[in-house]
């Protein structure tokens, strides 16, 4: 890392997965570090993004880190306080533009796994399940994904259970599965980089790279070989006001950046 | 039961060995808190079964055909996943499109209970903000049980009857609990009391904790209202409210 890192890795990511989203779009929004990324958006370069949450919430402007993805915070200045049937509806119906999850393990096709460590009957850890995330990533247009670990453990060559589909075992089958023609994954954010998709094999690409991070620690950090293009960037670093709005404003407990 | 964004209801349920059987969408987690020490021992141990998968939309759609009498739901989420694969849903053939199509089976909860802010007698039923899936599940369970914070007169509800969201026809029983809710929120009521969920999420990580918990909190008082008593009364209720409107500050706590 940078010699003076005045940022903490997840406040790296957050702000990475702020800049992803833009002004006037909507955005599908998970649980934990997308939530806080989400915020930042809306309070920075983006106040018109147009949040969504699957309990029933449209177009909240959040005062404080709601603490689940279904409390009161999530619908506060909102324009519409709706049911889950609703907000999943709309989705499938295609008007939501970005889908934000955070997740445990991820292979090269963005396929992403939040239910099970080992056998799905014997598992050695048994995680929360789909929740909405199979729905987020079934139904929206570009699909953004966390992971704030990124190891050999991680970045998986299969992933012990696909969960949510990303581009399943590659270019067409999500189209073949029966999935939404030209939605799938879009962007994976991790501690040391940003990636997107390889156009023709929707294969994982690296994008750019976090400040003093090197190619190797990319390579050395996953399971499956990603694709590493001739020019690779640099990515984000936030400044002071985008830090004090994350510290002061977002999460001043320190609940999910201070982890 | 169904454990459709099931948090510390669930947690408690499975915990306390009152339930052997999951369907999961989302389960055995606490969101932003962590996941649930002792409802993953019970699955981990095998004392619990996941017998089938799904995910929010998966089953708040199993409550969208059953409350409409139809036998399934079309739907393009679960395609191509392993939750599709362990789910109850089947893959068929659009004849419309000839494209592959998710069917949703119908589902018909034996009991649901659903916490309200406020009903008449009859369990004609107001909900304030985001219903998440109270609507169709109120219409699809075969018996339901409407808790409430308070009981109105039927005058109050038929002044604003658009403002109904559950009718007496599909209600079995009405109970007032103020406060029912509690450790969770109840949107512009309350508050969730973090301190309490936190302190289940420390004891919970053994089964002495989760024993010591469900004692001071569930056997050992007589009723809801000595529970809140337990919890710290009057004081911390005001508190919660407080926090639910903003008037209060996020404090720190330790989960773990």
């Amino acid at each position: 890392m940078a010699a003076e890192a005045k940022y903490n890795v997840r406040e790296l990511l957050a702000y990475n997965g702020a800049r992803v989203l833009e002004d006037k779009r909507s955005v599908f929004v998970g649980t934990g570090l997308p939530m806080i990324a989400s915020m930042l958006a809306q309070r920075t370069h983006a106040p018109n993004l147009f949040i969504v949450f699957e309990a029933g919430s449209f177009g909240p402007l959040i005062p404080e880190l709601p603490i689940s993805v279904a409390d009161s915070r999530t619908f506060y200045k909102g324009i519409a306080a709706t049911s889950m049937h609703d907000v999943m509806a709309i989705s499938q119906a295609g008007y939501v533009d970005y889908g934000f999850l955070g997740a445990a393990q991820i292979d090269m096709y963005g396929n992403i796994n939040t239910t099970v460590i080992g056998d799905h009957d014997r598992p050695k850890v048994r995680l929360p399940g789909s929740g909405g995330a199979n729905d987020v990533g079934s139904f929206s247009q570009r699909l953004i994904t966390i992971i704030a670990n990124q190891a050999k453990r991680t970045f998986v060559n299969k992933v012990d259970f696909i969960t949510t589909p990303g581009y399943l075992d590659g270019p067409g089958a999500r189209e073949r599965a029966g999935l939404a023609k030209g939605s799938g994954p879009y962007r994976v954010i991790t501690q040391l980089g940003v990636y997107g998709f390889d156009e023709e094999t929707k294969r994982l690409k690296l994008l750019s790279l976090h400040p003093g991070v090197t190619l190797d620690e990319v390579k050395e950090n996953s399971s499956f070989e990603i694709i590493i293009p001739d020019k690779v960037g640099t990515s984000y670093v936030p400044t002071e006001e985008d830090l004090r709005i994350l510290r002061q404003e977002i999460d001043p407990t320190g609940m999910v950046l201070g982890k | 039961m169904a454990g459709k964004t099931a948090v510390h209801d669930a947690d408690l349920l499975v915990a306390s060995g009152c339930v052997n059987k999951v369907e999961v969408a989302y389960c055995f987690g606490h969101e932003l808190r962590g996941l649930s020490p002792a409802s993953r021992r019970m699955v981990e141990s095998g004392q619990c079964k996941v017998i089938a998968e799904t995910s929010n939309a998966g089953h708040q759609w199993r409550w969208l055909a059953g409350m409409m009498g139809l036998p399934f739901i079309p739907s393009r989420n679960l395609l191509g996943t392993d939750t599709g694969g362990y789910s109850s849903c089947k893959v068929v053939k659009d004849p419309f499109s000839g494209k592959p199509i998710n069917l949703i089976p119908a589902g018909y909860p034996d009991v649901a209970f659903i916490h309200v802010h406020r009903c008449d007698v009859y369990g004609n039923a107001q909900i304030d903000g985001i219903m998440v899936e109270d609507f169709e599940l109120s219409r699809c369970a075969r018996r339901l049980i409407i808790t409430t914070e308070e009981i109105v007169d039927n005058e109050v509800i038929r002044r604003e009857p658009w403002k109904t969201s559950i009718p007496f026809f599909v209600v079995d029983a009405v109970v007032e609990v103020p406060y029912g809710s509690h450790p969770c929120e109840m949107p512009l009521l309350y508050w969730f009391d973090e301190d309490n969920i936190a302190e289940w999420l420390r004891l919970s990580r053994t089964p002495e904790g989760t024993d010591e918990y469900l004692q001071k909190y569930v056997f050992g008082v007589d009723n809801f209202e000595d529970y809140l008593e337990v919890c710290g009364g009057v004081k911390r209720l005001n508190y919660l409210k407080r926090r639910e409107f903003l008037r209060e500050p996020m404090k720190p706590i330790a989960y773990k």
